[in-house]
């Protein structure tokens, strides 16, 4: 079973959309102000490379993440590298397990055990693990597109319910270190791409991965653009530096006229979706990467053992709301950029110095480079 | 067959789950709370007054209507005093429904921040909410009072707010959101539209900023007015713009630009009065700063149609039209000249002066920001109006006697 170009895409996006659209114009807005969406448009090259050096490593790497690691480091280092990166899934996927916990205590259901969320949200993931790639893939494809137009058009709704355009003044009063640092924020969160080293080879042809990634950052750059342009205008900056989800605190904004009111729980609807999705692929990776480095049978039963770990993980890696804070403005940006953009910067060079493999052109069928059943 | 089994109970599960049952809340449960309004009590405490609207059906296939409940308790914050609200009230109210916020005067004038951070974390009140300052009362007597229309507090007050803006053009209505943005940005100050109680269906006759209680001294059947607006500088209430001042704010916040009507005396005959209709305007303000002396132009323009005259004075003649547009420039430049020099005389920049020279001058702003207050009372303005009138309604000439 394959996935197709369309799927791909959904998974991709519903990977780095979703917990960006929450966390990226918070954390932007803390270094570059009223103009932090500029430093989401100067991600836009940087991006374009991070996406040009996984598409290479893909090219040039004849099996999935982790086996190119064996690849290209040698089997003993490759092993090493690739067992660090099963804990590594597992916090990215119990940090948005948490994140979402949050969300749901702090503005939807207060007075909901979190063993509800953490429950019902592992259950589902699990089943979707259980039963495969695909089927994720299936509601993907249908959720991305919802929630992609859902979330435009509602922040355009609470842009224009709250317009204050002056608040984006001053215009261009940066310094460059803060842009740069924006920029290096913003593809830490995009980098969260880096599953297409295995995804890539579920395709019929891999090359192909190269021109979905860019069509994710091309409606990813738009989205958190938009977010963080209608935090400025309708919230402004200071009280913005305050809110623990600014995002969410704009859509509170949106009304079309004076009947239809509090449209912001449709958006926590969707928005479960989108993380269901952030959960389930970090999930996926973890449970994969297992299998392949220990060489077992299926990565399938993985699952439960794992599910208590990212269950009790998300419950003790913070205390409170301010510690998620805390996680999203340091530690999980440097999370990012080591293991999914410093590593593959590695393997990127390395592949620099070496021939394409025999079967770069053709398409997964080859054993070798055969994904495995999803 | 078992994992079919097994798969159905899972579904189950996740079913229950979905539904949030831990915050599960009827409608038969729960009451809509339009209004919400907070109070100085004794003790340094604060008092919450909230206004409700139970459903109620007159029979069996009558129609539904609202009934308006009034309810108070008071605590030493506001969200204990809220909860307090409980002691006496079966019904959870709706919070997300309350369209107008209240503060008394008082305690306006008192500490902001025995409420700000209420208005600005709890989660159930919407930033969308008007806010309103009772004058020279409190606003449990203002969610006691009623509309003439007899509509809900929350909804009429919201409603008056926006009517008064399109058809008056007077007061700009201010949400929480952009209330809480005015307090905790630099360079710029809030200003709320104030509600006192005047006798229903009367007019707010000799109502002045200064002197509110004039029109609430009878008690019965008040209904609430606008009447004024409550200039704050930091955490605390420092004054008031009249009537005319807050035309003067309006010409140059508004952020609907069209709608409003003023009258002034007549270039011809003083004992006459000309009334104006506002088609629609523009206004520009920036700053000019050479070294040390900071100067904000204020350019307004503005097309009126010609309204009403209170007596037969040829006016609607060619050659008159200069004089006329002429006279209403300075008319609108009295209002904002009047505007501007109460807010200097207050201290506070409510017109955002301070953000101005941020906006355009961020580099001048972080020397000038620390000095700002002091700075801001003597800051010159250069204020220019053009008006065209474009309209005279349905007639070209004045009314003329046989």
């Amino acid at each position: 079973m394959k996935l197709t170009h369309y799927q791909l895409f959904c998974l991709l996006m519903i990977l780095v959309a979703p917990v960006a659209f929450l966390e990226t114009p918070h954390t932007l807005v803390h270094v570059l102000y009223a103009n932090s969406w500029l430093g989401i448009l100067t991600a836009i090259i940087p991006g374009l490379l991070l996406i040009g050096m996984y598409q290479y490593i893909i090219t040039k790497s004849s099996r999935p993440f982790p086996l190119m690691l064996d690849e290209h480091l040698g089997k003993a280092m490759g092993r090493i590298i690739g067992m660090i990166y099963i804990p590594v899934f597992i916090i990215v996927c119990s940090y948005t397990l948490r994140l979402f916990i949050e969300f749901m205590k702090m503005i939807v259901l207060p007075a909901t055990p979190i063993s509800i969320f953490i429950g019902v949200l592992l259950l589902v993931s699990f089943a979707a693990i259980k039963t495969g790639l695909v089927n994720l893939a299936r509601v993907v494809e249908i959720g991305v597109p919802i929630g992609y137009m859902f979330s435009v058009a509602i922040l355009l709704v609470a842009l224009f319910c709250n317009y204050h355009p002056e608040r984006l003044l001053p215009l261009g009063y940066i310094n460059y270190w803060s842009l740069g640092l924006a920029t290096a924020i913003n593809i830490s969160f995009l980098s969260k791409l880096m599953p297409v080293l295995t995804l890539a080879y579920f395709l019929d042809k891999k090359q192909q991965a190269g021109s979905i990634q860019r069509w994710v950052l091309a409606l990813f750059i738009p989205l958190i653009t938009l977010a963080s342009i209608t935090i400025i205008i309708t919230r402004g900056i200071i009280p913005a530096l305050t809110m623990t989800f600014p995002t969410f605190a704009t859509i509170r904004l949106a009304r079309i006229g004076a009947f239809i009111q509090n449209m912001d729980i449709v958006l926590v609807a969707i928005w479960i979706l989108g993380i269901f999705g952030a959960v389930t692929i970090p999930w996926f990776m973890a449970c994969y990467v297992t299998q392949q480095i220990f060489a077992l049978k299926d990565y399938r039963f993985i699952a439960a053992p794992s599910a208590l770990i990212i269950g009790y993980l998300s419950i003790i890696i913070c205390r409170n709301n301010l510690e998620v804070v805390i996680w999203s403005r340091t530690l999980i940006p440097w999370v990012y950029g080591l293991f999914f953009i410093a590593i593959p910067f590695i393997i990127f060079v390395i592949t620099l110095f070496k021939p394409y493999p025999l079967d770069a052109g053709s398409d997964t069928a080859n054993p070798d480079t055969e994904a495995p059943p999803v | 067959m078992a994992k079919k089994t097994l798969a159905f109970i899972t579904l189950l599960f996740i079913v229950v789950g979905i539904t949030g049952c831990y915050d599960l809340r009827e409608i038969n449960d729960s009451v809509i709370a339009t209004c919400l309004g907070v109070d100085l009590a004794p003790k340094n405490q604060v008092a919450v007054t909230v206004q409700l609207l139970q459903s109620q059906t007159s029979s069996e296939i009558g129609s539904a209507s609202n009934k308006p409940i009034t309810i108070s308790a008071v605590d030493y914050s506001v969200s204990g005093a809220g909860r307090r609200l409980m002691l006496s009230l079966s019904l959870v109210p709706e919070w997300a429904h309350i369209n107008a916020f209240l503060l008394s005067e008082d305690l306006a004038r008192k500490d902001l921040g025995l409420c700000i951070d209420f208005m600005s974390r709890n989660r159930y009140v919407r930033p969308d909410s008007d806010l309103l300052i009772c004058r020279g009362t409190t606003s449990e007597k203002v969610l006691l009072s009623q509309l003439p229309q007899g509509s809900d507090l929350g909804t009429g007050l919201m409603d008056m707010l926006q009517q008064n803006q399109r058809v008056l053009g007077i007061y700009v209505p201010v949400t929480l959101e952009e209330f809480t943005y005015r307090l905790a940005t630099p360079g710029i100050e809030p200003v709320v539209p104030q509600v006192t109680l005047a006798e229903q269906g009367g007019v707010a006759e000799g109502a002045t900023a200064d002197n509110p209680d004039k029109v609430a001294a009878n008690d019965k059947k008040m209904s609430p007015v606008l009447n004024g607006m409550a200039v704050f500088k930091k955490n605390r209430m420092v004054g008031s713009l009249s009537e005319y001042e807050s035309r003067g704010y309006y010409w140059m916040n508004s952020k609907v630009r069209k709608g409003g009507h003023f009258t002034m005396r007549s270039p011809l005959n003083p004992k006459e009065i000309i009334g104006f209709e506002v088609l629609g305007f523009s206004t520009r303000v920036k700053p000019q700063i050479n070294g040390d002396n900071i100067k904000m132009n204020i350019q307004v323009q503005a097309a009126l149609s010609f309204y009403e005259q209170t007596g037969t004075s040829d006016l609607l003649r060619y050659n008159m039209m200069p004089k006329l547009e002429e006279s209403a420039n300075r008319e609108i430049e009295r209002q904002i000249s009047a505007c501007i020099e109460k807010s200097q005389m207050l201290g506070s920049d409510i017109n955002g002066w301070g953000r101005k020279i941020n906006m355009y001058e961020p580099e001048i702003w972080q020397a000038l920001y620390p000095d700002w207050p002091s700075i801001y009372p003597s800051v010159e303005s250069d204020i220019r109006v053009k008006t065209v009138i474009t309209q005279s309604s349905i007639q070209s000439k004045s009314f003329r006697f046989q």
